[in-house]
């Protein structure tokens, strides 16, 4: 109990989010039903409009979507499968607003014109912005992955700081210093090294693990849906071109039709293609380096003793990993084994 | 006689070795290829709709190394198989290729090469790491 109770307060303090002047956050769209865990430390189901108070928490489904805004100065996005809370800490005299992402993910926008520019920050983790859209990912093993879509993000933890410019990411494990910064176009998340060393981490609460896993799972499920729809739909257009392109006889005719038509739609399917298989390829990776060790370390592990709480983990982890035969492999090929 | 062929031959044996040498210090290779050698592997794994055969032209460290090693994306491009290289032309590790459909279009495309400095035996290879249409990026 005393070992949960440490986890959850090391998992509160790892997990970053944000820091920021006292602001009023207002929820401004809602989709499913959320919920709210107020002050006086009951659940509540969440309504549009309620304001958000510190050390409230906003607490997502598999199907829900919540919106926060902060005045005209940020727009906080909590994605399915979220824990989100707003925290206060005391910095230089003056009390500051921390939002924290203790588990799943949330994207946020700054506006730069809005006053002081915030922090992200806590005891491992602190990130500088500005004007920035940036997107955090809460890892099952407790490391942190920051996305940046737009504006600077300057990420120091362990003593040392990455500078990251828009489409650029970088992972944080727990405790550790930012790796090394990549590009987000195009190439998909490596979750290779986010369980070395974590095993025991990892285990410590096996269904937990399991669940924010699935949670990411479902935000990569959502982005593939999303670009494949938006590569039929281009792909339709694509290829009507290229036929109407194939049927032209006046060579001239066909390559100008071929650079101001066609070419927009085929780069336009191109890409769609690349980003769907950016979230095929980053459910891959988590399911071999995540949940495929952490299923091996289970079962070995109770091989001898089998309780309820080993069945649950088993139940959880096949109708994960159905969901993922169905949703992702279609969109594999021998290549990405 | 029997002597004097004996010195023939090995006399032959050691110009042949020198020429060898020679040419693998100047950093010819037996084994290596030219860039065009590997966009005619590119285009033949293409008409043969070979996944794996694209990737293994590819420069691993590009972005899309992995996102783009599917047919889907491939032929979005390529779409009037099967292609033959119509024209090509170098210019240091960058080639301009005009590639010919099977309906005679033309498909005009820039490739950036990274050279891969093999062994004296195998030699220089080549993998792509851009392709541009129009100055527009398609892979990278």
């Amino acid at each position: 109990m005393k070992r949960s109770i440490l986890i959850w307060i090391t998992i509160l303090f790892i997990i970053p989010v944000g820091l920021l002047l006292a602001q009023n956050t207002t929820v401004t769209y809602i989709e499913g039903d959320p919920r709210i865990k107020n002050n006086r430390g009951t659940i509540e189901s969440l309504d549009y409009g309620a304001q958000l108070a510190t050390g409230e928490s906003v607490i997502t489904g598999k199907k829900d979507l919540v919106e926060l805004d902060q005045g005209n100065s940020a727009t906080i996005r909590i994605k399915p499968n979220t824990v989100f809370t707003i925290r206060e800490i005391e910095q230089g005299g003056q009390k500051e607003q921390v939002l924290s992402t203790i588990t799943g993910s949330v994207s946020m926008r700054f506006n730069r014109l809005a006053g002081k520019e915030p922090k992200i920050g806590t005891v491992s983790t602190i990130a500088g912005i500005r004007g920035t859209e940036v997107t955090i990912f809460a890892g099952p093993d407790g490391s942190s992955l920051f996305i940046v879509e737009s504006g600077l993000v300057s990420v120091s933890a362990a003593g040392q700081t990455v500078e990251l410019g828009a489409q650029e990411a970088v992972e944080v494990p727990a405790g550790g210093p930012p790796g090394e910064k990549f590009s987000v176009i195009g190439r998909e998340l490596d979750f290779s090294k986010w369980s070395q060393g974590k095993a025991e981490e990892l285990l410590a609460d096996p269904l937990s693990s399991l669940d924010r896993s699935a949670a990411l799972l479902a935000q990569f499920k959502a982005g593939l849906e999303e670009w494949v729809s938006n590569y039929e739909k281009a792909r339709v257009e694509s290829e009507a071109a290229a036929e109407q392109m194939k049927s032209m006889t006046d060579k001239e005719a066909q390559n100008k039709y071929r650079d101001e038509v066609w070419f927009p739609l085929a780069l336009q399917t191109g890409n769609a293609i690349l980003n769907y298989r950016y979230y095929t390829l980053s459910a891959l990776s988590l399911r071999r380096f995540v949940l495929g060790p952490l299923y091996m370390q289970v079962r070995t592990r109770n091989i001898l003793h089998q309780d309820g709480s080993y069945q649950e983990f088993m139940n959880r982890y096949q109708e994960i990993i159905k969901d993922f035969q169905t949703t992702f492999e279609p969109y594999t090929n021998s290549t990405d084994y | 006689m029997n002597k004097k062929n004996t010195l023939k031959t090995s006399t032959a044996l050691r110009w042949i070795a020198l020429l060898l040498a020679a040419a693998l210090f100047a950093g010819c290779s037996l084994t290596g290829e030219t860039i065009r050698d590997r966009i005619d592997k590119f285009i033949t794994a293409i008409n043969n709709q070979d996944p794996q055969g694209i990737k293994d032209c590819l420069d691993p460290s590009a972005a899309s190394y992995n996102t783009a090693s599917t047919l889907a994306f491939w032929d979005t491009f390529f779409n009037d198989r099967p292609y033959a290289i119509a024209s090509f032309s170098q210019s240091g590790n960058t080639a301009t290729v005009h590639f010919s459909g099977s309906n005679g279009s033309d498909l005009p495309m820039v490739f950036s090469m990274t050279e891969n400095q093999g062994t004296l035996l195998s030699g220089t290879t080549y993998s792509i790491r851009r392709i541009t249409y129009n100055s527009q990026t398609i892979f990278e």
